[in-house]
């Protein structure tokens, strides 16, 4: 009775309701619909060659194995430290715990520039890297670098919570049946921080897809090799094409709402593994 | 009739929480919606308050009819399970708040309302705590402070919802007496919910049962008690033995209950633990021959399973401890039973499962 | 017992382990980014630190970004609290699809966010075409760069507002409500203070974002160096052109700034923390 309970006493609904979808609309739903109804001036043959376009695919491909790389790399550090970070005791640790939100607070060009020259042939650490050979500044491991330093504190923050829940009872139970580490980590931990490790890397990937100012700077952003798709939309607006940019829009757009639609659907599997333990 | 609740009923969903609920609330008297969870009687309540609306239907305080009235104007005191004291004030300025939001026209001065504030306190006893705030309460002394708050309006109904539910067993005991107490000073028409029959037995003078939405029985604790009208009732004012015996027109016998189990006229008997009397011998011939299964001392009075040899049904009798010691009974002892007191009830439509 | 202790001996092995990663990782993405702003930026000396940081360029477009940032802050707040209200204190149809979309600013890229404003308000659409003889121009000015840094932002406030409005429940709007307060009474008198730590959460992440935003407002600005160059987008100006010092001088500001940001958003976390 008390789980239904409608909460209808409450006054202002109409009101507080109307102003919030008003602001939406303006805001979120005009812009939605100008971008595409822009793309839908365009029929079918025309949408399909330009995004069809070599530089076009080659973009998208640029930005797809980055920001999946990314996410990757960011999901295995992401998990190391929000376990270190739940799990263990050690100096330092609020100090590093508030660290880990730096990405979230510091401006993207301020990164983006710092990352630039940090991995350039004179920055800290392109002075060890570049004699090894290894060119990060300019390439495309310039842009995972920086979709990493984007990416992982999405992965900390979604595993954290779920790890600091982890009933360490039921893991010690599983010890005392005789499982080993191995199996402990396949058959009890494992399974049970899944959903949110996949939910933060898909929030890293998501984010990554759409990155523009971090990776711009340390990127050479050459066509072919290192543009990404939001680069190469501000380089038509820049042309005043603006159809080509409306369509890759639009495309980027569509992109976008998959991956909000995945992210809610890992989120609800991650609430329901929370409430069944 | 000061509360009168005319054809409500309201759904939530699918779900029918309140089917055509008709009652009338005495003035002055302090009553009690008993029932399970699930029956409604937390809806009911928030219906009077105006905290949610009906689908259909009326309710009215003093002959005005309120349904469409907002709550901020009903000037009904409502004291919330969790208390829901305001965190961020004082308790002085919980209490207060309900005349400090008046309007500059109709608000009392700051004399008039600290006076005011401190009188109740002082009848809810918490006057040296004006100052703290409220996570430094206890769950008594918090509950105590929205009952203050709830009468510092001046309301024409005073409603709780479940005000006991989240207190230990003692609190619980002694806010009880209180709140009957205070009651008796106010004479305020007011109205708690209850799921513990005990509960509304001990504090109310006018009990309403509600089941499935429905409202089942209204009366004195005693009536209810005494004269559950449908076995729902009886299975929910008290612990209950549910036997088949046969009813005869003027008495039902207890030695029927172990002859007749297959016989026409059978029916279902419900008899209070209480209401059995153990003997060693029978010398009235009404007793019926057991075995004592179990027995558990509870307080001053103590539990016994029974099994009847006959029928082979169990039994469970709740005797004083002094005739227990009395009897100097064991485990597997043969016992006689007699019931005292039964109830029958052979109306099929009237039937309803409770588990205890 | 044997399994306990091999448990034990495991823990301390993958303690160790997982401590030198993090602080490994957290060097090379943490310390050494900040570092590597700080030591450019005082390269040349603290004259010419100085001389960056209150040369006209940079001055006008903190001017700018302060600006933006007091216009879309409080507007967000406004309208971010009405909407946590709205889903959170009621239930009705559509509920979780206007939930989702809420988080749609936070899952475009800023470059479609800009885009967006462009299209619908530049000069080639009708509506732009109008706006322009009208004399207003909102694309490639202040308007535009608001508008977009007021979308990008927008979720911040209504994401934090909701779980904790959800998880507060109604009883005290309720029991004020009883106690004869009106609807903004008990909004201003009660949901308020118990919001207040959350919203202010929301409102320095807003700020964060909107003192910080880059891809949004370098869209609707048309990247056109001069009038409508916000902080970050003048330090972009400044690195592409090689003026690492004066580059590093003005990022150094934002950083500082993030600094401020993490260390109120830890404490509003704490406080949340406290008051649950």
């Amino acid at each position: 009775m008390k789980i239904i309970k409608t909460k209808s006493a409450l006054p202002g609904f109409g009101i507080t309701l109307g102003l919030s979808l008003t602001y939406l609309s303006l805001l979120l739903l005009i812009p939605l619909a100008a971008l595409t109804l822009y793309a839908a001036r365009l029929s079918w043959g025309e949408m399909v060659h330009i995004l069809t376009d070599r530089r076009v695919l080659s973009a998208f491909y640029v930005s797809f194995v980055s920001a999946g790389m990314a996410a990757l790399i960011a999901g295995m550090f992401g998990l190391v430290i929000a376990w270190t970070l739940t799990r263990y005791r050690f100096i330092g640790q609020r100090i590093i715990d508030a660290a880990i939100d730096l990405p979230f607070a510091i401006p993207t060009a301020v990164a983006g520039i710092a990352l630039a020259v940090m991995f350039s042939k004179n920055g800290v650490l392109g002075k060890v890297l570049t004699p090894l050979g290894w060119d990060i500044a300019l390439s495309k491991a310039g842009i995972v670098i920086a979709l990493i330093f984007i990416g992982f504190p999405f992965v900390v923050r979604t595993l954290q919570p779920v790890i600091k829940a982890l009933d360490k009872e039921v893991e010690e139970a599983a010890v005392s049946l005789g499982a080993n580490t191995r199996q402990r980590l396949l058959k009890i931990i494992f399974p049970a921080i899944m959903p949110a490790w996949l939910t933060g890397m898909a929030l890293a990937f998501a984010r990554g897809i759409g990155e523009y100012a971090t990776i711009i700077f340390i990127s050479s952003n050459m066509p072919f090799q290192t543009e990404i798709v939001p680069l190469l939309i501000v380089k038509k607006l820049l042309q005043f094409d603006y159809t080509g940019a409306a369509a890759l829009g639009t495309m980027m757009l569509v992109l976008a709402f998959i991956l909000l639609f995945i992210i809610n659907a890992l989120q609800s599997w991650m609430k329901k593994r929370e409430s069944s333990t | 009739m000061s509360i009168t609740i005319e054809n409500v009923h309201k759904k939530f969903g699918s779900f029918d929480a309140l089917k055509n609920i008709n009652l009338t609330l005495e003035k002055g008297a302090l009553t009690a919606l008993l029932g399970p969870s699930g029956s409604g009687k937390t809806t009911l309540l928030r219906i009077i308050a105006g905290l949610e609306e009906p689908d259909g239907g009326s309710v009215h305080f003093f002959g005005e009819n309120i349904t469409r009235q907002p709550i901020n104007q009903r000037k009904v005191g409502f004291v919330f399970q969790h208390y829901a004291l305001f965190k961020h004030m004082t308790i002085f300025d919980n209490v207060a708040f309900g005349l400090n939001i008046r309007p500059r026209a109709t608000r009392p001065t700051k004399e008039i309302i600290k006076e005011k504030v401190f009188k109740l306190l002082s009848m809810v006893q918490l006057e040296s705590m004006a100052k703290r705030y409220p996570s430094e309460l206890s769950g008594g002394q918090k509950q105590r402070v929205a009952l203050a708050r709830a009468l510092a309006v001046e309301p024409r109904v005073l409603l709780l919802d479940e005000p006991f539910g989240a207190l230990d067993a003692k609190v619980r005991q002694e806010l009880r007496r209180w709140l009957r107490y205070l009651h008796d000073e106010t004479h305020l028409t007011s109205v708690f919910v209850t799921h513990d029959q005990e509960e509304a037995l001990e504090v109310a003078d006018q009990i309403v049962i509600l089941n499935q939405g429905a409202v089942e029985q209204v009366g004195s604790p005693e009536e209810v008690y005494d004269h559950p009208i449908n076995p729902f009732v009886y299975g929910f004012m008290g612990h209950v033995n549910l036997y088949h015996g046969r009813r005869h027109l003027e008495e039902t016998r207890a030695s029927d209950v172990t002859s007749a189990s297959n016989h026409a006229g059978q029916t279902q008997l419900f008899v209070r633990p209480h209401d059995i009397e153990l003997s060693r011998d029978n010398p009235s011939g009404k007793g019926v021959a057991a075995q004592v299964i179990s027995y558990k001392a509870l307080g001053n009075r103590v539990r016994v399973g029974l099994n009847a040899y006959q029928s082979n049904e169990t039994i469970e009798a709740n005797i004083e401890k002094k005739s227990w010691r009395a009897l100097n009974l064991e485990l597997n002892d043969n016992v006689y039973f007699t019931i005292l007191d039964a109830k029958y009830y052979n109306d099929e439509n009237t039937w309803s499962d409770y588990v205890i | 017992m044997m399994q306990k202790t091999s448990f034990a001996n495991e823990s301390l092995w993958v303690k160790r382990a997982g401590i030198l990663i993090t602080l490994g990782f957290l060097a090379v993405f943490i310390v050494l980014p900040l570092y590597t702003i700080f030591s450019e930026a005082f390269r040349s000396g603290v004259a010419v630190y100085k001389k960056a940081v209150t040369s006209p360029e940079v001055l006008s477009s903190i001017r700018l970004t302060l600006t933006v940032a007091l216009v879309c802050v409080p507007i967000n707040t406004i309208f971010g609290t009405l909407l946590a209200w709205s889903i959170a204190k009621y239930s009705f149809r559509g509920k979780k699809a206007l939930t989702t979309l809420i988080e749609l600013p936070f899952a475009v890229s800023p470059v479609i966010a800009g885009l967006m404003f462009v299209l619908l308000f530049g000069a080639h659409g009708g509506l732009g075409r109008w706006l322009q003889s009208m004399d207003i121009k909102i694309v490639f000015a202040l308007p535009g760069i608001i508008l977009a840094t007021t979308f990008v932002t927008f979720p911040f406030i209504a994401r934090t507002l909701i779980p904790l409005m959800e998880s507060l429940g109604n009883d005290d709007e309720e029991a004020a409500l009883t106690l004869g307060a009106s609807g903004l009474q008990t909004f201003f008198k009660i949901t308020l203070s118990n919001i207040k730590w959350g919203l202010l959460y929301g409102i320095i992440l807003t700020n964060a974002r909107a003192i910080g935003e880059y891809g949004a407002v370098a869209v609707v600005s048309g990247l056109i160096r001069g009038e409508t160059t916000t902080l970050p987008l003048t330090i972009g100006f400044l690195f592409d052109e090689y003026a690492f010092s004066a580059a590093f001088a003005a990022a150094s500001l934002l950083t500082l700034l993030a600094f401020v940001t993490l260390i109120l958003k830890s404490a509003m976390e704490r406080r949340l923390k406290a008051s649950d």
